[in-house]
């Protein structure tokens, strides 16, 4: 999306400029046989509303980054240069790879590009999003994370709604809400499995290359000029990560720019690449076309042999690894080393990344980047403003409550294997303390039998734990790239655990209530049934603060644990400590309950 | 079988010096197989899953012919699907029951069954202890494995020579790691697991992807690795790969194509671009052979194809890519095709003739483990015990919240005296300490969930048996446990002043000891009933619940139904015992004020009696021995219930493989490609729970 920022006036100065300047890029690329500027019919049906408007500018994003070094400060107090002095670009049109052995900052230059550095990490040097200082950071962007955190209990056409109507205006209709959708399934090539759950762990889903594409699928329906993946190929097989690859050159040739990081592409899936940029230990060794990359290995004294993969090649060449485990086999055993005739096994991997790095400061790519680099700073073009949502609260507090719903609903194991358990305990504490009576031993059994069913029944919601960890990721994912506030997502979570937890605490109230045959009446019963589901929302609620600040799951289960049998003890205790517990809550709906 | 010594000379060469006169006439291959050592040949090898309930039947893989000889490495290559893995467990003996091979697999010529001892299967996943250091894991399992007869320094050294072989010599000390412990690399890990199945010298190397996962110097290092193994130890080794990079291709020496369980090439690995080339299909100068043969047959390519078709992106790119001409399906036939008479196969069919012909040395099988029962109990106990003193969230953390709860429940109830209502406040810190602090152990399942992995790997590989495993983890926990309940019993003993004496507080300390005991037995027994984490959970929680009901603590056992809850339940559960026991211990003796000032004090057996309705009649060390039963039996019900999971496995997997097959089925798209289907359990998992795998954080890191 664009937005024009700052006075009218400047707006149209500014529109002036850059219509010319569409023009120049237009001619530019012409050569280059993308169409830069031509949008996917599809795209352009999300800026009609705003094209009508205002004037439509040059929507592409042209990144350039110069001399970024990127420090970090370990935890020791020493730091550590992580890149040194990277120079580069990406344009429309055009798909980058970042390549590098692992360890040698791809993630860390992508996160740099991205905005998205981890907090003890200090960028140097400039990025520039059309010519101008990028803030890239809580969704003007889009990026890709390696792992898919999806909600697996949806399909692929339900996931890609509910991200959609998260998003996009409240006031765009439904019916072009639906087409973009259905567009952007078609776009991914997932008509196939659009009707299919994503999978979680007891419902089998969609592969993994799948899974991948809608991933994708989530980060384009807002049309972003500007794409990020970090490494989209990792964990799949050839053939979907030649899908995704292909995927993203079109993506690319829709006149977007796309920068991914890749481990290791198979020979089909490099050749899609438009741009490489080749990182050793934090420093270029090459950036330039991908096709010219052969000629540069081959002058600098490093050809590639025949039937060898280029990259296999390139990170033959760049991986200090093979140095250790060439020593590691040279001491251990009789090596013999057949293939001398390969230069790479005459001399170090580090010398031959030295000399490789050398040769690329003083090549011609180096000098055409350097040069390209500086044109793009001079020109200044428009600010995109993409991502972020544009829904309303109240429209994503409603999609996050339906989503989170049906979410709740499939997934077994977060209320319904719970529900089972629930019915089953309390079937037996119904059966122990069958019809208790007004005896004077039942004084005593009465408040066991409450105080049972309230500590029990609560210390259970740990049971859905794990699934509420899988939840925490999906908000972490879209958290990061905006497309929700923290507020709707509490207040989303609250809404749609309500249903199940009153199902929960009724049934079980219930059953426990008449079997037992507590105090006869409507409002009493009433009261118990509300007393529970109270106490069971507040140990619920305790757990997801316990998941947002444990970070680990095992940690969290235990500690959850031992907060909550303290604060389950029945009895009476010192004022001191125990009465000021903030979680005091829980017993007192015990002790109210034991009181009428 | 001799140990150490054994690499270079390939073993059994006298035998075979006779026939070196007229090696001249055989082939390259059948020159090594006369080498001696293990030579594996296959004919016309065919597995079919016979279909059932109006499915038909499946070929899995048909018509295949190969040979595997000593020095050589052999890589099943294919796509996804291919029949790689049913190769490879078919020429292992490890095919499901219900899968019907037809062909012929020989030994060294002679039909056998190939057990442990002259085999060594390495699986996809390395299951290791992460706290232990390398050296530690191959010595534990060389302790496990070798004959209880040889000394310390001979198991030593047959550890040094592995460890040097597999060029694990340098992180030899470090720590493999686990979920809080940083550790080796996948690499090393790899080769660790494969230094634990070459421990015991076999022959013939089985390994499923052992790349799977490593970065191009990693995969490169256990793949050399392999060859090195091979040359110079003489070994045969068989292994399928995913998608090699150029490095590790070209250290393969023969290779096996699949596709849909058709053989597309077998034969020596260099050769095979110049088979494509004859075809047809000349592998492009700047490509990986590997990844042009995967491309050629792999027919998830012709799906790719059509989604792209029907997405709006297809335009001028078509060009790009020559095979995009061809669909990959008849590419693949055209190569099945050219293969089956080409001079490739007849080379493969007259090399499995001469080895055939060649009279091997067939070598006595090792079953199993050849160690004596107390040396594996001394060394699994030994090894446990490691584990858990280094695992932090084994039992360390627990113990750290057990004190916290000790130091709660000690200021709850501080100073606890004998007024009257002290004595309702005694008993419920009893029923607090047996119910309660006994729940916490579901807080060790995580970990107990990662050993069992690691005991269903050994069990499988018959490492050891059931009864060592079972009395090693109740002595190696024995500690841990005692010192939980020692710290969290005096802490609370002292603080709520129970009755002074020593003798009281040590069986307050027993008591708790017993009852955290009998709880691990039980959920071990629920892990062991259980697939997956979460459900263990929440049903321990569950039964742990109904068990503390049932106890005497929350209704008096006199009041307890007597049907079902009385008379099975609240015998076979420790919590009643452990309170009888705890409540005897505290109030026999005491005395308590009365309700109203001026009426005779209460003494504890009027309370034991008359309030709390039990009885007298036997001591309180006969309820803590009934503790000590119930462990036994617990401990024995884990026991059968393993044994009887090992018998019942074989038709489980069976139903398994019957139930992910009609699953496929459904599954829209794999309705097209069910015939490639995979029938292994390895490629079908469902995406697993984040806590599964590794004990996420739900945070970004």
């Amino acid at each position: 999306m664009m937005k024009k920022h700052g006075g009218v006036a400047a707006a149209a100065a500014a529109a002036g400029k850059v219509k010319a300047e569409l023009e120049d890029v237009g001619k530019a690329a012409g050569g280059a046989g993308a169409a830069v500027v031509a949008l996917s019919p599809l795209s352009e049906t999300l800026w009609r509303d705003k094209a009508a408007a205002e004037f439509l500018g040059d929507v592409s994003a042209r990144l350039a980054w110069r001399d970024l070094t990127v420090t970090v400060v370990l935890s020791t107090g020493d730091t550590q240069d992580v890149l040194q002095g990277l120079t580069g670009y990406a344009e429309p049109g055009t798909i980058t790879a970042l390549m590098g052995p692992s360890g040698s900052g791809k993630s860390t230059l992508l996160d740099a590009l991205a905005g998205r550095l981890a907090a003890n990490a200090f960028l140097d040097g400039t990025v520039l999003l059309n010519g101008r200082k990028a803030n890239l950071s809580f969704g003007a962007a889009a990026y890709v994370t390696q792992d898919d955190n999806l909600i697996g209990t949806l399909t692929v056409r339900e996931t890609i709604s509910y991200s959609a109507r998260l998003r996009l205006p409240d006031k765009m209709p439904m019916e072009e809400k639906r087409a973009l959708v259905d567009g952007t399934i078609v776009e991914m090539g997932l008509q196939d499995c659009a009707d299919t759950v994503v999978g979680n762990w007891h419902l089998r889903g969609i592969s993994g290359g799948e899974k991948r594409r809608v991933s994708i699928a989530l980060e384009i329906l807002m049309r972003p000029r500007l794409l990020f993946l970090d490494e989209p190929t990792s964990g799949l097989d050839s053939a979907s990560a030649f899908f995704v690859t292909q995927t993203l050159r079109g993506l690319a040739r829709d006149g977007r720019t796309v920068i991914a990081s890749i481990h290791q592409p198979s020979s089909e899936v490099f050749e899609l690449f438009d741009r490489l940029y080749l990182l050793s230990g934090g420093r270029t060794v090459y950036f330039g076309q991908a096709s010219e990359a052969c000629e540069f290995f081959a002058q600098a004294g490093f050809p590639c042999p025949p039937m060898r993969n280029p990259s296999d090649h390139f990170l033959r060449c760049i991986n200090a690894d093979f140095d250790k485990v060439k020593a590691t086999l040279k001491g251990s055993m009789k090596t013999r080393f057949e293939r001398s005739d390969d230069p790479l096994d005459r001399i170090m991997t580090s010398e031959a990344i030295r000399s490789l790095i050398t040769y690329y400061q003083h090549s011609q790519y180096y000098f055409t980047a350097q040069q390209k680099v500086n044109e793009m700073a001079r020109v200044k073009g428009t600010v995109l403003d993409a991502g972020g949502s544009q829904a309303s609260f109240g429209m994503q507090a409603f999609t996050l409550t339906k989503r989170s719903f049906i979410n709740m609903s499939r997934d077994f194991g977060y209320y319904w294997l719970r529900l089972i358990i629930y019915i089953v305990v309390t079937v037996c504490i119904g059966t122990i303390y069958l019809n208790v009576g007004t005896r004077y031993s039942s004084i005593l059994a009465r408040g066991a039998c409450a105080s049972f069913v309230f500590g029990f029944v609560t210390f259970m919601s740990i049971g859905g734990f794990p699934s509420f960890v899988e939840d925490m990721k999906v908000f972490q994912r879209e958290r990061l790239n905006g497309h929700y506030g923290v507020l709707a997502f509490v207040v989303s979570n609250t809404l749609s655990a309500m249903p199940f937890l009153i199902l929960i605490t009724f049934i079980s109230g219930t059953l426990c209530y008449f079997m037992v045959r507590l105090h006869p009446g409507f409002v009493h019963y009433l009261f118990f049934v509300l007393c529970l589901y109270a106490s069971v929302t507040v140990v619920e609620s305790l757990m997801m603060a316990i998941a947002s600040v444990i970070p680990n799951f095992l940690m969290g289960i235990i500690i959850g644990a031992g907060i909550q049998v303290t604060s389950i003890h029945p009895n009476c205790m010192p004022n001191l400590i125990h009465r000021s517990q903030p979680l005091f809550a829980v017993m007192q709906c015990s002790q109210t309950k034991i009181k009428f | 079988m001799e140990y150490g010594g054994r690499e270079g000379g390939g073993g059994g060469g006298g035998m075979n010096g006779g026939r070196a006169a007229w090696a001249g006439a055989l082939s390259p291959a059948a020159r090594y197989a006369e080498s001696g050592g293990a030579s594996l040949t296959w004919e016309n090898l065919t597995a079919v899953l016979p279909g059932s309930g109006g499915r038909a039947t499946k070929k899995l893989v048909q018509g295949l012919y190969g040979y595997a000889v000593p020095g050589r490495v052999v890589a099943i290559m294919g796509p996804s699907g291919s029949g790689k893995s049913t190769l490879l467990d078919a020429l292992s003996g490890r095919l499901a029951k219900n899968v019907v091979l037809t062909g012929k697999v020989l030994l060294n010529g002679k039909k056998r069954r190939l057990d442990y001892g002259v085999l060594a299967y390495v699986t996809q996943e390395n299951v290791l202890l992460g706290t232990l250091t390398v050296r530690e894991t191959v010595t534990y399992s060389a302790l496990l494995r070798l004959p209880s007869s040889m000394s310390k320094s001979e198991v030593r050294r047959v550890v040094d020579d592995t460890l040097d072989e597999m060029g694990l010599r340098e992180c030899a000390d470090r720590n493999i790691g686990n979920w809080h412990l940083r550790g080796i690399s996948g690499g090393e890990k790899k080769r660790l697991s494969i230094a634990l199945e070459i421990l015991t010298r076999p022959r013939l190397l089985f390994l499923d992807e052992p790349t799977s996962g490593l970065d191009s110097a990693a995969a490169f290092s256990v793949i050399e690795t392999l060859r090195q193994l091979a040359l110079d130890g003489g070994r045969t080794i068989v292994s399928s790969v995913h998608q090699p990079s150029s490095e590790v291709f070209a250290l393969f020496d023969d290779l096996c194509l699949l596709s849909s369980g058709e053989c597309v090439y077998y034969g020596d690995a260099k050769l095979a671009p110049q088979f494509f080339a004859e075809t047809g299909f000349p592998c492009p100068s700047r490509r990986n052979p590997s990844d042009h043969f995967l491309r050629c047959v792999n027919a998830d390519f012709d799906d790719v194809a059509a989604a792209m078709k029907g997405s709006m992106k297809l335009r001028a790119e078509a060009d790009l890519d020559p095979l995009l001409k061809y669909s990959t399906s008849e590419i693949r036939e055209r190569l099945v095709d050219k293969y089956r008479i080409s001079e490739y196969a007849m080379m493969v069919r007259n090399t499995i003739q001469e080895i055939t012909k060649i009279e091997g040395v067939v070598e006595e099988a090792v079953k199993g483990s050849q160690a004596s029962w107390c040396k594996q109990l001394t060394t699994l106990t030994k090894r446990s015990f490691t584990n858990m003193s280094r695992d932090f969230g084994y039992y360390w953390l627990r113990i750290v919240i057990y004190i916290l709860m000790a130091l709660c429940l000690g200021t709850i109830y501080y100073d606890v005296g004998t007024g009257y209502s002290a004595i309702q406040a005694r008993a419920s810190c009893g029923g607090f300490v047996s119910g309660f602090m006994t729940f916490m152990s579901i807080g060790g399942f995580p970990s107990f969930i990662e050993e069992m992995k690691v005991f269903t790997l050994e069990r499988q590989n018959g490492h050891y048996g059931v009864a060592a495993y079972i009395i090693s983890n109740f002595l190696s926990s024995m500690p841990f446990l005692l010192a939980v309940s020692w710290a969290s019993a005096s802490i609370t003993y002292w603080m709520v002043k129970f009755r002074p004496g020593f003798s009281y507080f040590a069986f307050f300390a027993l008591n708790l000891y017993g009852g955290v005991s009998v709880i691990e037995s039980l959920m071990m027994i629920i892990s062991a009933l259980v697939p997956n984490f979460l459900m263990g959970l929440v049903l321990g929680a569950g039964v742990i619940g109904i068990m503390m009901l049932t106890s005497g603590f929350f209704r008096l056992l006199p009041e307890l139904p007597k049907i079902f809850w009385r008379y099975p339940v609240s015998y076979i559960v420790y919590g009643s015992w452990g309170l009888k026991g705890a409540y005897k211990n505290d109030l026999i003796g005491l005395e308590f004020e009365p309700m109203m000032p001026g009426q005779p004090k209460l003494t504890g057996e009027y309370i034991i009696t008359k309030m709390m309705g039990l009885s007298l009649s036997h001591s309180k060390w006969l309820d803590l021995a009934m503790i000590f039963v119930l462990l036994f039996a617990y401990r024995l019900t884990f026991f059968l219930v393993l044994k009887v999971k090992e018998a019942a496995a074989p038709y489980l997997r069976v139903a398994y493989t019957r139930f992910t097959i009609k699953r496929l089925e459904r599954r829209a798209s794999f309705r097209k490609t069910l015939a490639m289907t995979s029938l292994s359990k390895r490629h079908n998992q469902p995406h697993p729970m984040a806590i599964q795998e590794g004990l996420n954080s739900p945070l970004p890191y």
